[in-house]
């Protein structure tokens, strides 16, 4: 979790198959940010996973939103490499209202794919955490796809649900670190 | 002779046949959400209130005797 200053950053390659959804992703993370500032401004967004946890415990029934970013580890484009912006309701579901990628990375043509994927794992966890049993969404004509397969092939059309079930899966994705090997002894 | 170089992954990781699979259709079905209709740019998030114009001072006193 954290703030919009890095995805403010993103600027379309120069090369990219589809310009249309470079300049999505872009307009997309601007949108999420102007969300992330309103809720900032009324002290209704968590800025930490412990913060949410205090806010939604100090209150229960309250509407916190919160933004989960996605980090390059090394070299890469930009630090930022995908946004969702989430909202924590009333009754303790998650609502996605904005999952975008950088321009770079949501190029057909080539580029690491499945930014997304684990941008919704992410979701997932963070959904465990909180005791979120739904976390759900609104689709788009070029995603719902997308969000058909991650649900195991359950028709989407403008809109989508993920149960406990389909959360607990995605999590079981999250990759497996290694253990470090014992030292060995001189 | 010179030992080739490895690479050796930050993080090892288990990739299932799902996560493969996930990629691929992510690669053609982008993931990208979010509604363009609320909160747009540029826009105010509500109409700005008209200006009330302020009494004098004098007028003010008048009216709380």
């Amino acid at each position: 979790m954290g703030d919009d200053a890095e995805m403010k950053k993103w600027k379309a390659p120069r090369k990219h198959s589809r310009p249309d959804m470079a300049t999505d992703s872009i307009e997309l993370a601007r949108l999420a940010g102007k969300r992330w500032r309103y809720y900032l401004k009324r002290n209704e967004a968590a800025t930490s996973m412990d913060e949410l946890l205090v806010k939604t415990g100090a209150n229960p029934k309250s509407e916190i939103g919160f933004i989960i970013i996605a980090k390059a580890i090394g070299e890469s484009v930009s630090s930022t490499l995908g946004v969702a912006w989430c909202r924590r309701t009333w009754c303790n579901h998650l609502v996605l209202d904005f999952l975008t990628v950088h321009p770079a990375l949501n190029d057909p043509a080539g580029g690491y794919k499945g930014m997304g994927f684990g941008m919704f794992i992410g979701i997932a966890v963070v959904a465990e955490k909180l005791g979120c049993h739904l976390v759900w969404g609104e689709a788009t004509e070029t995603s719902c796809t997308f969000y058909q397969k991650l649900l195991g092939g359950t028709p989407v059309m403008d809109h989508f649900f993920f149960g406990s079930e389909a959360l607990a899966a995605l999590r079981q994705q999250l990759p497996l670190r290694s253990k470090p090997e014992p030292k060995s002894k001189p | 002779m010179k030992k080739a170089d490895t690479f050796e992954p930050l993080i090892q990781t288990h990739i299932s046949d799902w996560m493969r699979e996930m990629w691929e259709v992510e690669a053609q079905h982008p993931p990208m959400i979010g509604s363009r209709l609320k909160f747009a740019l540029g826009l105010p998030l509500s109409p700005a209130k008209p200006k009330r114009a302020r009494a004098k001072a004098g007028k003010r006193a008048a009216a709380k005797a």
